[in-house]
């Protein structure tokens, strides 16, 4: 039920009023959140930016579970990448040594070797992700929306009384 | 700028501030606990945990940090205690402690509750490598230490029990060999009767018997009887080498028999010799007397403090580790790399630290521990430790500490000082011969250890004055317990005051102990000359011993080999007599015949030469008789012409 919910809340983000620039901010927001630990002040700052700026918030929950899920699986190479960046790469030692002893920066745990190889991928890939989002949308909504909504399973799901069920008590399928 | 979204963010904000102030603690505490629990690999319970944010100030009215060794006593517990923090480094996930009072510390302390944890930590650490080697070290010095055992004692000098160790082989050896001797003399019998030279030298003597020298006539007869004597005098030749060849070879062979006897005296002596090796009694020198009494006390007490210094720097280790050592950390947990070398802060500073504790004896020690960081390299400045307390206000305990991590090699050292410590019903050393029990004194000690990387240094100096003993009750047992009974008695009696010196150095390439103290001389002269006259005594006990056990068979086997030589010789002298009877009369005939050819041959030429000699002799006396008369008419003519002449002159 919770994957329906979260498949039906994506479909109506896509469909929303929200702009496309809403859309791709929220998801590289949650992606951020997702590449980087919760622990994190990273994810403070990005959570308190999902909600005072207006970004799509279910477009950041799915960018979050994606790229957790993304970072779970890609966890060791994060670690090498991370252990690479803080421990080997004689050129950063300044910059981390610096950055360490400043007040707050030690709280966004960059010197976790997860946490450091999660915000250098982050960092290589917000803006392709970004673009990609925005341009996904438009396209979606322009040609792929009617197709998608012709889509057998989409009708069978739409039809079926859990989904009229499910969208009474969420409101996803207004 | 979403306006629900600034509602909820400050809604969170209000709901951490009300978390703050009332639910915070709890929470704290309980984090506080399960982190230190996982340093101390048990239970660490804090009660009364307090947690101002903006006072910057933290406490907690008791903790109790478990044994993880022994989970039914703690390590250590406090009472009231409470740190102002510095806030600045709060913001860079630094804990600086400006000052921690802390009351009530109390070491090694018992528990109501089990202190093991649950979830034990997911490394095991194993000992550092000081603590190896200084470990491996001192315990291979504890198993080298002499051990005095009144158990072992008593062993070591029951006669019956050694006797039975010993287990002597001569008496054993020798039974064997008495009953070889016995086969061979009854070899013997046979070979003696072997010798049947008798008949043979019987017949010679008829031989000679059947020459009769004075029926002898002619030259011819006589030559050939000295030819038959010739042959006779072979023949007995021939008799008397095979007596001899034989005699020869009984005799070689009872030499054998002799040479082998000769084995019983070395089987003796070796069986002498190796109750010396038996009778152990520790050999109580002034060199090792004091090893015997504090050597056991000494190194299980430097053990102690290492225990301590090991903890101190297994935590000081784990940070100082500049160059992070990859691991492979469980999924999304990250390994956490330090940059405290670059400097700044450390992550943990007790900048000063006061403390209040009581010892076993309930005596109040007061102190501060200054310094106390997780990055020595980043403050400068080394952990010290200064303690002092008595009793009823009198400084009698110092203790100073300096844990200097600041280098690559760390230096640690501590001294304890003590004065005027009345000492009542101390136990003093194990050492059986010397009374356990100290009744009253008046102690003073100067001890300090020093550990530079993995190097050792302690030195001790401990003093007792106007000593008395707590005497053991006689014991109306055994040989061994009374005799350690009067030794100790005897000694207690000599010492008033007693002063224990002691260098302990352990480094990587030599481990070395020297203890000295003032008991040496009086123990090693009392017990050394108790033990010696023991281990003689209980030797010459088992030399009686074993030479009583071969008397017997010795006997019997001198006995049998005198015997053998004796039949031998005795028989050997009837054939030779027999051989001198017959060779006197062989040698009585053949002069008798030689007389004879003596008297047919040269004889006769004999008395013809004196006879011409005779003949000769006397004409020979007939011309010299003549030529005397000639010559004695020429004078008187000669005289009768000078006669005349004189008177024809008047």
């Amino acid at each position: 039920m919770v994957g329906l919910k979260f498949v039906g809340k994506i479909f109506k983000a896509l469909r929303s009023a929200s702009s496309p620039r809403q859309i791709a901010g929220g998801f590289i927001l949650g992606m951020l959140i997702g590449l980087v630990s919760l622990k994190s002040l990273f994810s403070a700052v990005a959570i308190i930016l999902i909600l005072v700026l207006n970004v799509n918030v279910a477009m950041a929950a799915s960018g979050y579970a994606v790229f957790r899920l993304v970072t779970w699986l890609v966890d060791p190479w994060l670690h090498t990448l991370g252990y690479s960046m803080l421990a080997e790469a004689a050129f950063l030692q300044p910059a981390w040594i610096y950055l360490y002893n400043l007040p707050l920066v030690s709280f966004t745990r960059f010197n976790n070797t997860v946490v450091m190889g999660g915000f250098t991928a982050y960092a290589v890939l917000v803006v392709p992700v970004f673009i990609l989002i925005k341009r996904f949308v438009v396209v979606y909504r322009e040609r792929l929306e009617e197709k998608v909504n012709r889509w057998k399973i989409v009708q069978a799901v739409k039809g079926s009384r859990l989904f009229e069920w499910v969208g009474r008590i969420t409101g996803i399928g207004a | 700028m979403r306006k629900k979204g600034v509602v909820v963010l400050l809604i969170v904000a209000a709901l951490f501030l009300v978390w703050t102030f009332f639910l915070s603690d709890r929470w704290l505490e309980k984090r506080l606990e399960s982190l230190l629990a996982r340093i101390a690999g048990a239970k660490v319970e804090i009660d009364g945990f307090d947690f101002s944010l903006f006072g910057m100030r933290m406490g907690w009215e008791a903790l109790r940090f478990a044994d993880a060794g022994d989970p039914w006593r703690n390590l250590f517990e406090t009472g009231y205690c409470v740190l102002d923090l510095e806030p600045g480094p709060i913001f860079e996930r630094k804990f600086i402690v400006e000052e921690m009072r802390l009351q009530k510390l109390r070491f090694d302390t018992a528990r109501e509750t089990d202190g093991t944890l649950e979830i034990k930590a997911k490394r095991k650490k194993g000992p550092s490598k000081l603590g190896t080697m200084v470990k491996d070290k001192l315990e291979a010095k504890l198993s080298q230490l002499p051990l005095f055992d009144t158990k072992t004692l008593a062993m070591n000098i029951d006669v019956e029990a050694i006797w039975r160790r010993l287990e002597p082989t001569s008496p054993a050896k020798i039974t064997r060999l008495v009953q070889e001797y016995e086969r061979f003399a009854e070899g013997l019998q046979a070979g003696l009767a072997g010798i049947d030279a008798e008949e043979e030298l019987a017949g010679v003597a008829e031989n000679i018997d059947a020459i009769d020298v004075e029926s002898l006539d002619t030259l011819e007869e006589m030559q050939d009887a000295l030819s038959r004597l010739d042959r006779i005098s072979d023949r007995l030749e021939g008799v008397t080498q095979t007596v001899e060849q034989r005699g020869g070879e009984l005799g070689e062979e009872i030499v054998k028999l002799e040479n082998t006897s000769a084995s019983v005296e070395r089987w003796i002596e070796e069986d002498l010799a190796r109750i010396g090796n038996e009778v152990k009694i520790p050999r109580i020198t002034l060199e090792n007397v004091a090893e015997f009494l504090f050597g056991r006390k000494l190194t299980e007490r430097v053990l102690k403090v290492l225990k301590i210094v090991e903890k101190f720097r297994a935590v000081s280790a784990k940070i100082r580790r500049f160059v992070p050592v990859p691991e492979i950390p469980p999924r999304l947990r990250g390994q956490d790399i330090s940059f405290e070398k670059g400097g700044g802060l450390p992550a943990v500073w007790f900048k000063q630290a006061s403390f209040s504790t009581f010892t076993r004896d309930d005596v109040l020690i007061e102190g501060s521990l200054m310094d106390l960081s997780t990055g020595q390299h980043l403050t400068g400045k080394p952990a010290v430790l200064e303690a002092a307390g008595g009793m009823e206000g009198k400084r009698s305990i110092v203790l100073t500490g300096r844990f200097d991590w600041r280098e690559s090699v760390p230096k640690d050292s501590l001294r304890l000082s003590m004065y005027d410590i009345i000492l009542r019903d101390v136990f003093l050393t194990d050492f059986p011969l010397l009374p356990n029990t100290l009744k009253k004194g008046t102690a003073s000690l100067d001890a300090g250890v020093e550990f530079t990387g993995e190097a050792l240094e302690a030195g001790i100096v401990f003093l007792i004055e106007d000593v008395s003993f707590t005497l053991p009750v006689r014991e109306s047992g055994t040989y061994v317990e009374q005799l350690i009974y009067e030794v100790s008695s005897s000694i207690a009696a000599d010492i008033d005051d007693i002063r224990i010196e002691a260098d302990l150095e352990i480094l990587p390439e030599r481990t070395s102990l020297a203890i000295r103290s003032n008991l040496d001389a009086i123990v090693t002269g009392r017990v050394d000359e108790v033990l010696q006259k023991e281990a003689r005594r209980v030797t010459e006990q088992l030399a009686e011993r074993i030479r009583s056990e071969v008397q017997l068979p010795r006997q019997e086997l001198y006995r049998i080999a005198r015997e053998a030589e004796s039949q031998v010789s005795k028989r050997l002298s009837e054939l030779e007599r027999l051989q001198d009877e017959i060779e006197a009369e062989l040698k009585k005939k053949r002069t008798r015949i030689e007389e004879r050819i003596e008297e047919e041959t040269v004889g006769k030429a004999k008395k013809e030469i004196e006879e011409q000699r005779k003949k000769q002799q006397e004409a020979l006396e007939q011309e010299r008789e003549e030529k005397e008369r000639q010559l004695e008419e020429e004078r008187r003519k000669a005289e009768d012409a000078i006669k005349s002449g004189i008177k024809s002159l008047f």
